[in-house]
């Protein structure tokens, strides 16, 4: 077994300045190491017009290893390990192909792509840097300061986009399990803005699936690969890599999103809702929030507590929770009837309280 | 000088915190007057500045955060009874740029129960919101 140094790209963002790499990082690495391979081909056949395929043993102990990660920011080094029945010296064509995938990632918007480069291969950039962030960059020749054939998710997607409509990147998406093909491990998504979105799930995910199949209180959180078209909407999910099933969670997530309000949040006054009151608002309301009734806007008060408030055109019903006093108090107007309602329950009487809203906005 | 009378259509604008309005309707807590405002509610006068300038200065030149300007007229603060809306032009001698001249307040302190203030503040939300935003910031 041989080894030398093949390439050695840097990855260049916040998340790399401790030198390290995420793990999904390697992805990007492993689509790389295999366009290498069928890039080397094509370009063989291509010189050998007269052959229908590449010598035997042509790519067969080509292997891309991750030798060490050096700094500044992450740079792994990607060893050639040359084992078993691959063509002793390595075929030129590999050198070539990483050349030319270099000078395609050095190509701006305005540029031609090169045309050496065959369309059928753009789709790998729906791989290589899918782990990208916004603001990161991938470096193929870091070394070349004047165009270090950075890829950024922006590049990516035009790469993805030479020869389809379509690309892929990562999603991060809640919605209700809307329908479920077992036989074809298939289903489909029905996100906030009420658009139905297909995806395709691995068998270990079925048993969550099912549980959240057809549920109004069950919400599916979803992280893994969109696909998206041109104008960055999602059209499906064609695989799963994280799933969670959360009860109301847009309720949940609306009461977490105070926690990240500061004391003086409110024009230099107000005080920051305590982490451990919303936790207990959302086990409180997780437990008992009624599936007949349409969420609340969740908005925080000067002092720390949390109101409730169900908005209608003539109407509100605000449901003010008062934490330090283990209180709930409701007030309600309905200025189409000239009503008011004022009503105060124990924070353990939710019950009470939602048995009274659920009669004011029926 | 302007006058302390005010025709029933005329609005005076209020400027809503984010976390007050976060599906893009103004909850009725943006109406409230909080233990910071003494029982006096912070507007603009329509008649001395526009809605784009009312959420100029508040986010500008005070540096606080509005998602945008919405509106309640006269009318609709003093008819119901209870409130009143007050001149109460700001000057800032140290930093001319904080002046606001169109500073009114509609005052909640006649209002003797939380109950009661809620119930007022109920009915501006609404109000305010069935007019809708009189000026939203750039996305």
């Amino acid at each position: 077994m041989a080894k030398e140094p093949f390439i050695q790209p840097r990855f260049v963002g916040p998340r790399f300045d401790e030198h390290t790499l995420p793990l999904s990082a390697a992805k990007d690495l492993a689509a790389y190491e295999e366009l290498i391979v069928e890039l080397a081909k094509h370009l063989y056949l291509k010189k050998n017009g007269d052959r229908q395929r590449v010598p035997k043993g042509f790519a067969e102990g080509f292997h891309l290893h991750l030798e060490k990660v050096d700094p500044g920011s992450a740079k792994p080094l990607l060893a050639l390990v040359m084992v078993g029945a691959l063509l002793n010296p390595l075929p030129g064509e590999f050198a070539e192909a990483k050349t030319l995938i270099n000078e395609v990632i050095a190509t701006d918007e305005a540029d031609k792509l090169p045309v050496e480069f065959p369309k059928e291969l753009y789709s790998y950039f729906n791989r290589i840097g899918r782990s990208l962030e916004p603001g990161e960059r991938l470096e193929w020749t870091p070394e070349n300061t004047a165009n270090p054939s950075a890829l950024t998710p922006a590049k990516r997607k035009r790469l993805a986009l030479a020869v389809g409509t379509t690309y892929e990147a990562e999603v991060d998406i809640v919605g209700q399990i809307f329908s479920l093909n077992t036989d074809k491990l298939e289903g489909l998504l029905r996100t906030g803005e009420n658009e139905k979105v297909s995806f395709e799930y691995d068998q270990s995910f079925l048993v969550e699936l099912k549980e959240a199949l057809g549920n109004r209180i069950l919400y599916a959180h979803l992280q893994g690969v969109g696909v998206f078209d041109v104008n960055d909407k999602l059209k499906s999910i064609k695989e799963i890599e994280y799933l969670d099933i959360v009860p109301h969670y847009v309720l949940v997530s609306a009461i977490d999103d105070l926690g990240s309000l500061k004391d003086g949040w409110l024009e230099g006054h107000g005080v920051a809702p305590l982490r451990l009151n919303l936790e207990r608002l959302s086990d409180d309301l997780v437990r008992i929030f009624p599936p007949g009734i349409d969420y609340p806007t969740v908005v925080p008060t000067e002092d720390g507590n949390v109101s409730l408030e169900w908005i209608r055109p003539a109407a509100r019903v605000e449901l003010e929770v008062i934490f330090a006093e283990n209180r709930l108090e409701l007030y309600a107007t309905d200025i189409a009837a000239d009503t008011f309602v004022e009503e105060s329950f124990d924070m353990t009487d939710w019950e009470g309280a939602f048995g009274k809203i659920t009669s004011l906005i029926g | 000088m302007m006058s302390d009378v005010w025709k029933a259509n005329d609005p005076v604008y209020r400027q809503v915190h984010p976390s007050h309005a976060p599906d893009g309707v103004p909850s009725s807590q943006a109406f409230n007057p909080m233990p910071k405002d003494e029982g006096k509610l912070s507007v603009d006068d329509s008649r001395v500045v526009t809605a784009e300038e009312s959420w100029n200065h508040f986010t500008q030149n005070i540096g606080f955060q509005s998602a945008g300007t919405w509106s309640v007229s006269y009318e609709e603060i003093e008819t119901p009874g209870g409130l009143v809306l007050l001149r109460d032009p700001l000057s800032a001698p140290e930093d001319v740029s904080k002046n606001n001249p169109a500073h009114c307040l509609i005052d909640f302190r006649k209002l003797a129960t939380k109950g009661e203030r809620k119930r007022r503040a109920q009915h501006l939300a609404i109000k305010a919101s069935a007019r809708g935003s009189q000026f939203q910031p750039p996305n």
